[in-house]
């Protein structure tokens, strides 16, 4: 039995398109009576079949909701709209037909209000449907709200201390599961937001097996093949990733525990990367910094010049002139509003010479100089003291004097500087510490000739 | 109207008709739904994330530079791949026991189940065909077929235990650089190039460079597969015009030549319009890029104005095709902006069928040609500034068996080594790469894996992650699903990173 009402539910979200066809073209009928003047029995046909689809309709809906795990609080909105539908569509069909109860009641009371309990029917259905947000989520994106989770929220330094559960399990289940297995929509009747919730399982029993871990039901259902049809997340949602599949197979295998924390189970830095906060902005300073200005970026782009985020979303900028070499000094001025955002420049081959360097030590986030090829000497670099997160600088076959090279090594903090020139060999011009040398790439490497270079067998 | 106007009109007409296949009849019938379905498919062009404030040029563009989702630690790749397999036994996976096995019949449980390419019956194993020494201040081990490596061993790391499922060349070769061993997957070269555009405008974002021959799998490896064909690899070529067709024909003029493109141009930016297909805008924008290309192109790919020294550093030969003269244009081609460069060296399928395909002789050969040109790229790279931002990544399809091969089950005239998927060496330099080790370890034999194992597609995801890409998240909408280079699996060979 259990089976023919589960099929018969399962027809709800078919039948239920009967029904608003038929009443909508009944009510649009209804509004062109003067110019198209359907014969009376065509209305009564159609509302006669309105409330039979209705009806239908009613009745299948409960069936589903008795056999899949719907929750009463959220549909009863839907079910009582839906009732209203009938009885209206039933009594416009009885005023129609010259019913002298259904008479007593106006006309427009029955269209009008067929129209609007029809919509919220509509509306309240879909949502139990689709998600709460199915209809404003494209709007969200119009006005800008942006609730895509976070997906990395461990910190290197004290992940080991962050409790397993809280910290990793949820905020992963939360974003690919708890959509689906929730108070509102328990879909297999299987709720994921809490670990209450968890333990208590779903339609076929629990889905965390303490007593033997690795046959639990949550394993099964993530590392099915994603055709099966019981794999978790269904086909076409958005998937676990490898990652994430491997934490919780771990999680579960140690027993599940809602207490322990990551170190106590043993989680190791690499087995966690994919959730750790990337620490890889260090190389660049962590300012908030505003738009940069568009008018600038366009007219810069326009010349040819090459500036780009460097990453997606950041406002830190990179700049190169390897498209316009006829840059020169005073295209710097070009740049003052950025100064701020360009965190690396690369003017190698341009026309720029040493009055760079002033204009360059008020670009006060830079990070790399690129100057290779161009004409400077050093002349000025002294300026470039003042950037305190200057890290590289690139010289290589410039004009450069040794006297620039003991500026450099003067910088606090030490910076590399690859300070390679063809036809000279800078190293032998200057004496400087061990220690300050490594920092200091000369180039010129060699390979010298091996014996069994000419050997051939 | 006159005949020839009504020929032209007919061919208008019959010209429109083709074009208006059933999907444009689809599209233009949803009532406008067209459009939308435009504005995705021009977003096809753009990976998601692009702020309009730089790249909303993409679509006319499809070269334009993009800025990664993820903070890089690499902008460039040199990607140097041994076509035909080399032997891991005689240059990085140091096998003393192998020795002692020498000339002995292979125990019969290495073989049960396992297939190989040549190797029939039971084989006998052959010892390593090479004197090893550890080098280097991090003391990894490495054959005297390398000497110069040598001195740049403590920059890489070691990959000793990469797997792939597949033992023939082509869909081998396949596999490591679509991530699928059947045709028809875009290559990696086309994936970064897609998601990252091209710094300079006058050069192709992606560049091959073969020596000794095309790879088996063909020109596939370095195709586009179902993404924009403006993102397929460039091949150029180290002797002759460096790519065919460049030069201007005989008695046509640039300035003709400019007019003539101009008006092309024009002509299928209105086709554009009127169809709405990106493919034409790929087809203009390689017109315009083959146009700068043929100033840009001859300028980079001349090693002659190079130094005398970095020339004999290289060990090049100007005006003909070589390893170490691809070598030294990968290194001018990422000084120039190209985004990535791949090398083919041909001749290591070491059968021992001949003295060219023996691990104690041919073998030792091709190991020459390489050892200087390799070393001479990472030392250059190096004091240009260059390898911290640059990925060189050196490997193969395959490794070789530790059994010598019996084709046909007999003896062969030298010695050689069958194809072997299980565990063979590769290596990565250059940035966000940590320097002098060793990750993966094989059995006492070389045979298979006992720690580290990798596949293709974890290299894959590694070096998608080292440009800035989430290689989960990196996708491509194509006959209705996203597709990843890697496929469903690949994992961040994180021992490895820095
Ligand atoms: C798109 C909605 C959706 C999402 C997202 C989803 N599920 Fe489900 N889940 C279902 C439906 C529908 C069922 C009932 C049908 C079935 O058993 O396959 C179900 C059933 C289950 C069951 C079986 C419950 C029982 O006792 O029968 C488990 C376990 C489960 N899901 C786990 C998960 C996990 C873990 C995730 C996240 C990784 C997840 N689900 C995400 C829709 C979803």
């Amino acid at each position: 039995m259990d089976i023919v009402l589960t099929f018969f539910g399962r027809f709800h979200p078919l039948l239920v398109h009967l029904p608003i066809g038929f009443i909508l073209m009944g009510l649009l009928f209804e509004c062109y009576k003067k110019k198209i003047q359907p014969a009376a029995t065509v209305l009564k046909f159609i509302f006669f079949w309105a409330s039979v689809s209705s009806l239908l309709s009613i009745v299948s809906g409960i069936f589903q909701f008795l056999q899949e795990g719907y929750i009463w609080g959220n549909i009863q909105g839907h079910f009582i709209a839906g009732v209203a539908t009938f009885v209206l569509t039933l009594g416009f069909y009885l005023f129609l037909k010259g019913n002298v109860f259904a008479l007593r009641i106006p006309r427009l009371f029955y269209t009008l209000g067929l129209f609007i309990s029809l919509m919220i029917t509509g509306h309240l259905g879909g949502n139990i449907t689709h998600g709460d947000n199915h209809l404003t989520e494209p709007l969200e994106a119009l006005v800008g709200i942006n609730n895509k989770s976070e997906v990395r929220f461990l910190n290197v330094d004290d992940y080991s201390r962050q409790k397993v559960y809280s910290g990793l399990i949820e905020p992963i289940l939360s974003k690919k599961c708890v959509r689906c297995h929730n108070p509102k929509k328990a879909k297999g009747q299987l709720q994921m937001h809490t670990y209450a919730a968890l333990q208590k399982g779903g339609k076929n029993g629990i889905i965390l097996d303490f007593n033997s871990p690795e046959s639990s039901e949550i394993l099964n259902r993530i590392h099915l093949p994603e055709f099966e049809k019981k794999h978790m997340p269904p086909r076409a949602q958005k998937q676990l990733t490898q990652a994430e599949k491997d934490i919780i197979n771990y999680w579960v295998l140690k027993g599940a525990p809602e207490f322990k924390t990551l170190g106590e189970l043993g989680f190791n830095e690499i087995q966690l990367n994919s959730f750790m906060v990337q620490e890889n902005e260090e190389v660049y300073p962590s300012i908030e910094l505003d738009l940069p200005d568009k008018k600038t970026i366009d007219s810069l782009q326009s010349m040819g010049i090459l500036i780009t985020p460097v990453k997606q979303n950041s406002n830190l900028l990179f700049l190169s002139t390897i498209n316009y070499k006829a840059f020169s000094d005073n295209d710097l001025g070009l740049l003052a509003s950025l100064n701020k955002h360009i965190v690396s420049i690369d003017l190698s081959d341009s026309n720029v010479t040493d009055a760079v360097f002033t204009s360059l030590s008020k670009f006060s986030n830079l990070v790399s100089i690129k100057l290779n090829r161009t004409a400077i000497s050093g002349q000025g670099i002294d300026q470039l003291s003042k950037l305190d997160n200057l890290k590289k600088i690139h010289l290589i076959n410039t004009n450069l004097k040794s006297e620039a090279i003991h500026i450099i090594s003067g910088f606090k903090p030490l910076i590399k500087a690859f300070v390679f020139q063809f036809n000279r060999d800078l190293r032998s011009e200057i004496s400087l510490s061990p220690e300050i040398l490594v920092r200091f790439d000369f180039g010129n490497y060699l390979l010298e000739d091996l014996p069994s270079d000419t050997v051939v067998y | 109207m006159n005949d020839i106007e009504k020929k032209l009109l007919n061919e208008y007409v019959l010209n429109q008709a083709s074009i208006n296949s059933r999907r444009h009849f689809l599209k233009d019938c949803t009532l406008g739904l067209g459009g939308i379905a435009f504005g995705s498919l021009l977003k096809s062009c753009a990976p998601s994330g692009s702020p309009n404030l730089f790249g909303g040029e993409r679509t006319l563009n499809p070269l334009a530079p993009l800025s990664p989702p993820k903070l890089p630690k690499v902008k460039n790749v040199i990607y140097l791949h041994m076509v035909g397999a080399p032997s891991q036994l005689e240059m990085f996976d140091y096998k003393p026991e192998l020795h002692k096995l020498h000339d002995q019949l292979c125990p019969e449980s290495l073989l049960k189940g396992k297939k190989f390419a040549f190797i029939q019956g039971v084989p006998k194993m052959l010892g390593p065909q090479a004197k090893f020494t550890q080098a280097g201040a991090s003391g990894n081990w490495i054959s005297d077929n390398l000497p110069h490596f040598k001195k740049v061993i403590d920059d890489v790391a070691f990959l000793k235990a990469v797997n792939t499922d597949q033992f023939n060349h082509g869909p081998a070769q396949l596999l490591m650089h679509t991530g699928s061993a059947r045709f028809g997957r875009p290559s990696l070269g086309s994936w970064a190039t897609y998601g990252l555009g091209s710094e300079n405008q006058n050069l192709p974002g992606f560049v091959v460079l073969t020596s000794g021959g095309t790879p088996d799998a063909g020109k596939s490896v370095w195709g586009s597969g179902f993404l924009p064909s403006v993102y397929q690899g460039i091949q150029c070529r180290s002797k002759g015009d460096p790519v065919l067709y460049i030069k201007d024909p005989k008695g046509v003029s640039r300035n003709l030549k400019r007019e003539l493109l101009s008006s092309i141009n024009e002509i299928n930016y209105q086709e554009f319009k009127a169809q709405e297909d990106p493919e034409i805008l790929t087809r203009i924008n390689q017109y315009e890029m083959a146009y700068r290309m043929q100033i840009t192109v001859p300028e980079v790919m001349d090693i002659e104005n190079e130094p005398e020294s970095v020339q004999k550093m290289y060990g090049v030969t100007p005006g003909k095709e070589s390893f170490a003269n691809n070598c030294l244009l990968a290194r001018k081609m990422v000084s120039s902006g190209v985004r990535f460069v791949q090398l083919y060296d041909w001749g290591w399928d070491s059968h021992g069928d001949s003295p060219a395909n023996a691990v104690d002789l041919g073998l030792r050969n091709k190991c020459k040609e390489i050892d200087r040109p390799i070393t001479a790229l990472l030392l250059d790279l190096k004091q240009r500034g260059l390898l911290d931002e640059t990925l060189v990544v050196w490997g193969a399809e395959f490794g070789r068996t530790p059994m010598q091969e019996n084709r046909e089950g007999r003896d062969m005239g030298y010695k050689g080594r069958d194809h072997h998927g299980d565990a063979f060496t590769m290596w990565m330099a250059g940035g966000g790469i940590k320097k002098g080790v060793v990750h993966g370890q094989t059995d006492d034999i070389g045979y298979t894996a006992v720690e580290g194992k990798v596949s293709v597609h974890d290299i894959n995801a590694t070096i998608l992650h080292l440009l800035g890409f989430d290689h989960e998240e990196f996708t491509y909408d194509f006959q209705g699903r996203p597709f990843r280079l890697t496929d469903v699996e690949g994992n961040i060979i994180r021992e490895i990173l820095s």
